[in-house]
């Protein structure tokens, strides 16, 4: 299936390898069975960029619009034993920014959505069935009727006689685990315990800690790439055999930076898996817009991998390039192999 | 503190961050209330001769099909539409931001649009929100294309307190 995917965007798109992973360990087997990642949007309006003077917007909104058209019709062709799914993994609209701190402003997400209609129908059309992810720039949007599928977390595989082993998440907690330790026990359970539905209080918790983390950021010149991010060697030809192993990013040979979170990651899964009779050992986020894979040993001698999926907004930089790349990635799992593909118009 | 400030800070609480506003959504009626059975009978916009009758018909029978055609529930009912209908009749005022920005439809719909439309009929909640203003007596919703209004929904408002 991944080479029906890469066929699907070179449709559309050029396309280079950024990063994968073949490995048995990685616990999400079956081959036909793919599942894609759109990463973070942040889609504002067209208004408020310029009356925010933001200096930044989202990338190759063109692009993605006929990348997700692409990624339907692969969809509709699929096998009957076949599944495609498509997860967004949060921060699709950037209410904090077209708001000035999201508050309860209604209408909020509305003129957004208005401003970049195509792509927005193209993405919650009905029979693509796109999963969302709430990130923690649209978070406010779980409290109106439109968006109360929109979740904190999926697990896969999701067949219920199976422990899962992958997590979705869009990836701020990791944020906190690190910087705010004693909040994290709080929504601990609210992001990473299987059977617990989330409350009222646990949501309000979750805003306040946003809140929080935002302080008074007003996203002028950046919101998480202050420099592009450097994404190692990018596999220009794509139409050779994909390896085993490309850019994958392990503790003692990567920067610190292409490390980010995986520390974090892994004592979340491991401690999900002791409370809950989990078998996490993979962690799909995005939020960073820092697109890589990043693995390290476990205690028992298994692989945890984080899959950090990338952005449509802000830069990256490949290894041996002098200029820097617009973020416009998308990543896939499927028979035990992982990739990410660095996308740019045709 | 003093009591003075002790209390002003409590009001200040209970005013403002105790309580939750609760979001604002806009339904969908039943049949009956409604001027269209499905959504392949959507009023057009802008307004073709023969559904500003249709319109009409509804609102003089105050928002209940039942009644048209067999008693004038709302004999003002042409007199207070008319001139909305004629703007609605007009293409060039009917774009997304004479409902939302600009000030075209004032005289009939002072208070701020909503969004978030629940209309259960629907398989999901819609990509694009549609835009719901009222005049009181009926919600008018307005669904849009590239910015520009295309169809019109008219639903009869539940009054929000029932005088006694």
């Amino acid at each position: 299936m991944h080479d029906r995917l890469l066929a699907a965007l070179q449709s559309v798109a050029r396309v280079r390898l950024v990063a994968s992973l073949r490995d048995e360990r990685l616990g999400f087997a079956n081959a036909k069975d793919m599942r894609i990642f759109i990463p973070d949007v942040h889609l504002i309006s067209e208004r408020r960029r310029i009356q925010g003077a933001f200096r930044y917007s989202t990338n190759h909104t063109d692009l993605l619009t006929s990348v997700i058209l692409a990624l339907n019709q692969m969809r509709s062709g699929a096998a009957d034993d076949e599944a495609i799914e498509i997860y967004q993994l949060g921060d699709f609209l950037d209410l904090w920014r077209e708001a000035d701190g999201a508050d309860n402003q209604v209408d909020v997400a509305s003129p957004i959505k208005d401003d970049h209609e195509d792509l927005v129908t193209a993405l919650m059309d009905r029979k693509l069935r796109t999963r969302f992810l709430l990130g923690n720039h649209d978070f406010d949007l779980y409290r109106w009727p439109d968006y109360t599928a929109w979740e904190r977390r999926y697990y896969l595989p999701d067949a219920a006689d199976a422990a899962p082993s992958v997590v979705l998440l869009h990836g701020d907690i990791f944020d906190w685990v690190e910087s705010l330790p004693d909040a994290v026990q709080n929504v601990f359970v609210y992001l990473f315990a299987p059977n617990v539905a989330a409350t009222d209080h646990r949501l309000g918790e979750m805003i306040n800690l946003i809140r929080q983390s935002h302080g008074d950021r007003k996203y002028r010149t950046y919101i998480q790439a202050q420099q592009p991010s450097t994404i190692g060697t990018v596999r220009e030809s794509v139409a050779d055999e994909v390896p085993a192993r490309w850019n994958v990013q392990m503790p003692g040979s990567a920067p610190a930076q292409n490390l980010l979170y995986l520390d974090s990651a892994y004592e979340c899964c491991k401690r999900a898996n002791e409370q809950y009779q989990m078998n996490l050992r993979v962690a799909v986020i995005g939020h960073t817009h820092h697109a890589r894979i990043a693995v390290r040993e476990t205690d028992d001698g298994n692989l945890f991998t984080l899959i950090d999926c990338g952005a449509w907004i802000e830069n990256c930089i490949a290894d041996g390039e002098t200029s820097a790349s617009p973020n416009a990635q998308i990543a896939a799992l499927s028979g035990n192999e992982a990739r990410i593909y660095q996308l740019e118009p045709a | 503190m003093s009591k003075c400030k002790l209390f002003l800070a409590t009001g200040l609480l209970i005013v403002s961050g105790c309580s939750a506003r609760p979001v604002t959504y806009v339904t969908v009626r039943e049949a009956k209330f409604r001027t269209e059975m499905n959504r392949s009978d959507r009023l057009k916009l802008p307004l073709s001769a023969e559904s500003r009758e249709r319109l009409l018909r509804f609102f003089k029978a105050g928002g209940d099909t039942d009644r048209i055609g067999r008693d004038i529930a709302d004999p003002e009912a042409e007199k207070r539409y008319a001139p909305l209908l004629d703007t609605l009749s007009d293409p060039a005022k009917l774009s997304l931001e004479d409902l939302t920005e600009k000030q075209t439809f004032k005289n009939w719909f002072s208070k701020r649009p909503i969004r978030q439309v629940v209309d259960a009929r629907e398989e999901a909640p819609p990509a694009i929100d549609p835009v719901a203003v009222t005049d009181d007596k009926y919600w008018w919703i307005f669904y849009h294309h590239q910015k520009k209004l295309v169809e019109l929904l008219v639903v009869k408002a539940i009054p929000p307190q029932m005088k006694r």
